[in-house]
């Protein structure tokens, strides 16, 4: 693509293939629908519209891409979900509820290029026909919410929405709804009930999946911002070319978002596989800064286990021997880092030098779980908070050894047992820091503060239970 | 336990913050109705509830926050029960319920931006603003400076974690905010509001000359416009062409 | 099932519409679409819970009833299915524990609520479910019937690894007339969120605030006033919503329960009684899925105070001359003074004003009675409200159709006993259970006039005090018996105190009367118990044939087909 220049200073590294990303930070790109149309943009659309539905699910199946979101789900077969011979409407919403810290790349695309985002979502609001969708953005993009209005507008204008899209007979309306600052509603049956003008809890499934009871009790297909935008690539490119292209178990191209301790952070989009760990921090994001070494990286976003940069990895290699390897040596498509406990999520690489407190990258996550934690369901509402209160007097320098396994105890108890996936994700990092950042926990604890009491109301009661004499 | 207020007045209970001489006391007029109404028709028939959210983010632009008068008429737009509302308003950290000055910084402090410093902002921030950091709480993460002018929220992720610390102020993203930064962001909000200032000074004078010529040329008119002169900081009365002229936040 | 090798134990339960579930160990049999949790508690497999209640939407938050589940393994494509000698699949154990209320038991499931994973998923919940408790149920009302202690002492672990400081939340909070709300108690289930959103359809309760601040409110200036706001003291599973009216009264460990109905409408709202040493305490519904549900109205619940109070009439009362204040005497001197003063009394001009808050039992005693007079002026006082739409029926006699029954009598002919009190054509009245002053609408002066009134009551009022002779009777709760709501339904009373003072039970009062009066018919004199009289009645009676006290049990018998429905159970019907 030597015919795009970029920004000076925003160039893609050589070994990034930008598709979805294609236009950020463009030279002479703009958000407008006419920048958008000069580039063959609403083309594969109207494409789409004289294919029947169906074939698009197939095409869709056959590319074998999968959600972006963090769950990995493949799309095409989501959307098969949808019981046969239903009779209700059928919504589709775009989670555009980024949220999960140290992933930002819908944020590119909605502020950059939200037509792209359209197009994929008439399309496959086409393929499963739905003639309402719901742009669910987060709070904290307003000026991306007043852009992607404006694209709305302008769409419509130009009858790519509305009634009769291009002549198809295909009507659709999207509406734009705003989120208000909450972790939880980018869990897809939090954001219907959100949508619904609920409380955002999560849903319990069984029975509310939202391919079957989603939003108003009717199927609902949610898929996050670049999962719909690759789904107008995999329309573009073909089902099959896409999905010869990277990882044979998750195709297509991946936004990665770095950040942390790096020489250069950012968001890069490469060819899902293509590269390693390695490859990623040491080649495009240009290493650790000066004179410090990588300690440890969070893979998939701040619910993902953390990895230590000096863990070694056994893996199996195709003829049954044993391969030991670094973190480093992992491929980044969507699967392999899942065979060492940890996952890639939506994307977002954090790293950390050895400058950092392990302890403190804790409390620090589990205060944004417990502030995030929606509270609905017992272990989660209850254990965060508590998992908070404890690292931070850990961190504090008022926790014990005791403290520690505590700590992890409270983890397991959350894990499994909740409603929504939150559980998972809050306790993960605690389970991973703990366990293989053990040392740095226990020495901050001093065997002496498992008799100190360690709120008020205890030092008050403590008055009348011990004898002073 | 008798000293312990009670938890459900607590709910409504107002919140005095000098940010709301920046803001409009909440009110309702035949144009916010509107405005509720044509939200609720973004929803498909009978599914009025799902416009909760797009309402309050309409109060919340025009009146700096979601006063404890406003949920009532939420409950009424969107055909619930202010109960309804109220858990709604009570759940999203994105909804206010004490007025956030006229430039509202959101410091995030999640991980990505911690680890570029974005915490230690906040105590720089505060004694920029002259508010103590140590009203901030985990539980209250927002304080309002007392001129009202500043308002300061801890936040969690805002979604740019490569390039933190991250600043929102208002509605603008500002990236890999230092000290120095903070300091250019105030500068320029300082000179925004003098300009701002300027431009509502100058619409009050012709607003006050209109009236003056209305007065002296139907001398016996009877419902002469209160003058707006008293408190020269409040955007003019809405029905006014002050306030239009006004720049609203961004 | 396994005698006949050819069919599997699959194909069997398909046939009846029912599934295989192993519990335990052991296989059992359930419809398709049986909740888990029920399952389990219908074989006696205790499943703990705190938000699941049959009645209400499932929200599945409390992570209480976690159990561990496994299903036959999937299998390859093309693969057949392994049965193993007793006819069933192997089961695959998932490492994850499912809730037992949202999920629906599966052909060939299994489900094990002893193994270490379900045991520590529940000891999980109960740790994290205290942490911010306030553990005060020394001081807690609902201690003794409150289920997170009941699960803490089945389930939990005992010790408390929890020493941080608790979130700090409403306490005793006025958040009704009748209801207190301890919001740091609270566990969260939204049982009294839903109930009120779902059955009483007023959506005054919700939850505000967010994660561990999450607290049930209603808004500031409403209030929990419904009708039916005490039915959320019931299903809270903790101390958090109280009862105003029985806070602070008695340990509920004191306390028996006595299964009867309620007498405040034609529904008859099964309820408990809950007594100690002859003083009732609190009043709660108790399920009937087609009478009541799980719910009642607070006015019914809280119209017991009567029973204990000191109008009670304790012993009989007469007035030996005309004009003389009334002075209290003795059973046997009383019966024989009425039975010589009802000789006198000419029949055609004595009326009998009756009640349909009495049993079918006195009623056919007040029949007899009638008959042995030989009075035919004789009739019960309707009582018409307004139906609510929920359960209070607009009949507020609780045996209109049992008056119908035994007695033949609605209500139409009080207007002429009314007349005839006016025009003196009636000198001679017996009152039966009825304050006639009230909803009969006779005036007291119209009393005055005329010559003898013998008045049968559980409590004093105008007309007892009017009464030349006062029997004291008994209230539903001191008494068997049974009544026929609106819906046809024969139900039971069940005594669940003894008659206060020297009071006596209504059927046996008249009995003896009856009896005294010269009556020689058997079937009266001799029945020595209501169950008795209900035998009697169903030999005569043709809806009642068959009937005998224990055949009605505690549901009640439908005996009558009468057209007329309870709203709230229609709608739960209709929602099913």
């Amino acid at each position: 693509m030597s015919d795009i220049t970029y920004k000076p200073g925003k160039e893609p590294h050589p070994r990034e293939t930008r598709r979805i990303f294609r236009n950020i930070d463009r030279e002479g790109y703009d958000p407008s629908i006419k920048c958008f149309m000069k580039d063959g943009g609403y083309e594969t659309l109207k494409k789409c519209l004289k294919m029947e539905p169906a074939d698009i699910t197939n095409e869709v199946k056959k590319s074998g891409l999968r959600g972006r979101g963090g769950a990995g789900f493949p799309t095409g077969v989501k959307w098969t979900f949808i019981p046969k011979g239903n009779t209700k409407p059928v919504y589709l919403v775009c989670n555009c509820d980024e949220s999960e810290p140290g992933t930002f790349k819908d944020r590119f695309i909605v502020h950059q290029d939200p037509h792209q985002l359209i197009e994929g979502m008439v399309i496959a609001c086409y393929a499963v026909q739905a003639h309402y969708a719901v742009i669910y953005m987060r709070e904290e993009f307003p000026e991306g919410a007043k852009i992607m209005q404006k694209a709305l507008e302008e769409a419509e204008a130009k009858n790519f929405l509305g009634k009769n899209i291009q002549g198809s007979g295909f009507d659709l309306k999207i509406v734009l709804h705003r989120g208000a600052g909450a972790y939880i509603c980018g869990e897809e049956t939090g954001l219907i009930n959100s949508i619904e003008g609920v409380r955002p809890y999560p849903r319990i499934k069984p029975p509310f999946f939202p391919a079957a009871i989603g939003l108003y009790g009717c199927p609902t297909i949610v898929n996050n911002v670049e999962s719909l935008c690759q789904v107008r690539q995999v329309m573009l490119m073909g089902g099959e070319a896409y999905a010869a292209e990277g990882a044979q178990r998750s195709p297509g191209t991946r936004i990665i978002g770095v950040s942390g301790d790096v020489k250069r952070p950012g968001v890069y989009e490469i060819v899902s596989g293509s590269i390693t760990y390695g490859e990623l921090l040491y080649d495009i994001c240009g290493g650790p800064r000066i004179g410090r070494k990588f300690k440890a990286i969070i893979p998939g976003g701040a619910s993902a286990k953390v990895m230590r940069c000096d863990e070694i990895l056994k893996d199996r290699n195709p003829d049954g021997t044993v391969r030991e390897m670094t973190i480093f040596d992992v491929p980044m498509d969507l699967d392999s880092i899942a065979k060492f406990g940890s996952m890639s999520g939506s994307g977002g690489v954090i790293v950390m030098d050895d400058t950092r407190s392990m302890p403190k990258v804790l409390n620090n996550l589990n205060r944004f779980f417990a502030w995030e934690s929606c509270g609905q369901c017992s272990p989660c509402r209850e254990g965060n908070p508590w998992m908070y209160k404890l690292s931070t007097r850990i961190c504090e320098g008022k926790g014990s050894p005791e403290d520690v396994d505590l700590l992890k105890s409270v983890a397991d108890n959350i894990c499994g047992r909740t409603v929504c996936a939150f559980g998972e994700a809050c306790s993960w990092p605690t389970q991973a820091f703990t366990t293989k950042f053990r040392e740095e926990f226990l020495a901050l604890t001093k065997p002496i503060n498992a008799l100190k009491a360690h709120s008020a109301e205890t030092a008050e009661a403590r008055k009348f239970l011990t004898r002073e004499d | 336990m008798s000293e312990t207020p009670n938890a459900i007045d607590a709910i409504t209970a107002p919140v005095s913050s000098p940010g709301e001489k920046f803001f409009p006391k909440f009110e309702v007029t035949p144009e916010l109705t509107a405005k509720a109404q044509e939200l609720v028709a973004l929803y498909p028939e009978g599914k009025e509830q799902s416009a909760v959210l797009p309402i309050i983010h309409h109060v919340q632009e025009e009146f700096g926050y979601v006063s404890p008068e406003a949920m009532p008429w939420i409950a009424e737009m969107c055909k619930s029960t202010p109960i309804h509302v109220a858990g709604i308003v009570t759940f999203y950290p994105g909804i206010h319920r004490k007025c956030p000055g006229k430039f509202h910084f959101r410091v995030c402090r999640t991980i990505a931006c911690a680890l570029a410093g974005g915490e230690e902002l906040l105590p720089y921030i505060c004694s920029k603003m002259g508010v103590d950091p140590a009203e901030m709480t985990d539980e209250e993460p927002m304080v309002v400076s007392p001129d009202g002018l500043w308002s300061l929220e801890a936040v969690e992720c805002l979604a740019n974690c490569g390039f933190g610390p991250n600043v929102m102020v208002n509605d603008t993203l500002h990236s890999q905010v230092t000290r120095g930064k903070i300091d250019e962001i105030m500068a320029a909000c300082k000179k925004e509001l003098a300009a701002e200032r300027k431009e509502a000074a100058a619409a009050k004078k012709e607003a006050a000359a209109a009236r003056k010529e209305a007065k002296a040329a139907a001398a016996a008119a009877e419902d002469t416009p209160e003058p707006v002169a008293e408190e020269p900081q409040k955007p003019a009365a809405r029905k006014t062409p002050a306030k239009k002229a006004a720049p609203k936040k961004k | 099932m396994s005698n006949n090798p050819t069919i599997l134990p699959k194909d069997a339960a398909a046939a009846e519409g029912k599934v295989n579930v192993q519990i335990n160990g052991k296989w059992y049999r359930f419809p398709k679409g049986t909740r888990i949790a029920d399952a389990c508690n219908s074989v006696g497999v205790h499943v703990p819970c705190f938000c699941y209640h049959p009645k209400l939407s499932v929200v599945g938050s409390c992570r209480m009833c976690l159990v561990e589940q496994g299903m036959p393994p999937r299998l390859a494509p093309g693969a057949t299915p392994t049965y193993g000698e007793d006819g069933y699949q192997p089961i695959q154990w998932m490492p994850r524990a499912i809730i037992a209320c949202a999920n629906t038991v599966a052909e060939n499931m299994g489900i094990r609520t002893d193994g270490k994973l379900c045991n520590e998923a529940r000891r999980g919940v109960l740790e994290f479910l205290l942490t911010n408790h306030p553990l005060d149920c020394p001081i807690c009302d609902q201690a003794g019937e409150c289920k997170l202690q009941e699960y803490t002492t089945d389930y939990g672990s005992g010790t408390h690894r929890f020493t941080e400081d608790k979130t700090k939340k409403g306490k005793n909070i006025s958040i009704g007339p009748r209801v207190n709300l301890d919001q740091e108690r609270c566990v969260l289930c939204r049982r009294c969120v839903r109930f009120m959103k779902e059955i009483a359809g007023e959506e005054v309760l919700g939850v505000v605030g967010r994660g561990t601040h999450n607290a049930i409110a209603c808004y500031p200036g409403t209030s929990l006033d419904s009708n039916y706001s005490m039915n959320v003291v019931d299903i809270c599973p903790v101390g958090a919503m109280t009862s105003k009216d029985f806070r602070f009264k008695m340990r509920v460990w004191f306390l028996k329960s006595t299964p009867t109905i309620d007498v405040n409408c034609g529904t008859g709202t099964n309820i408990n009684i809950w007594t100690r040493e002859q003083q009732v305490y609190r009043i709660t519904p108790r399920q009937n899925d087609e009478v009541n549900s799980c719910w009642m109205p607070d006015s019914h619940r809280l119209n017991y105070k009567y029973i204990n109070a000191p109008e009670r009439l304790l012993t009989p009362m007469v007035k030996t001359d005309h004009g003389a204040p009334q002075r209290p005497s003795t059973w046997d001197a009383t019966i024989n003074m009425v039975v010589e003063q009802l000789h006198s009394c000419a029949p055609t001009e004595t009326a009998i004003i009756c009640s349909a808050r009495m049993t079918n039992e006195e009623l056919y005693m007040v029949r007899a009675l009638a008959r042995q007079l030989g009075v035919t002026k004789l009739d019960i006082v309707p009582r018409k409200g307004e139906n609510d739409g929920m359960l209070v029926s607009d009949d507020r006699n609780p045996n209109t159709n049992g008056a119908k029954l035994i007695l033949g009598k609605n209500g139409s002919g009080l207007p002429a006993i009314r007349r005839g009190i006016k025009n003196n054509s009636i000198r001679f009245l017996i009152a039966l259970g009825e304050d006639v002053t009230e909803e009969a609408g006779i005036e007291a002066e119209d009393l005055e006039g005329l010559d003898y009134i013998l008045a049968m009551s559980h409590s004093e009022n105008a007309t007892t005090k009017a009464a030349d002779v006062v029997l004291p009777s008994v209230t539903f709760a001191e008494k068997y018996g049974t009544m026929i709501n609106v819906a046809g339904r024969i139900q039971r009373l069940n005594k669940a105190i003894e008659p206060q003072g020297e009071a006596r039970p209504d059927w046996d009062i008249l009995r003896q009367l009856t009896e005294q009066l010269g009556c020689d018919c058997p079937r009266v004199i001799a029945c020595p118990s209501p169950m008795i009289i209900l035998e009697e009645m169903a030999q005569e009676f043709e809806p009642m044939k068959g009937l005998t006290w224990g055949n009605i049990g505690n549901g009640g018998v439908v005996i009558m087909d009468t057209g007329v429905t309870i709203p709230l159970i229609e709608r739960e019907k209709g929602k099913k």
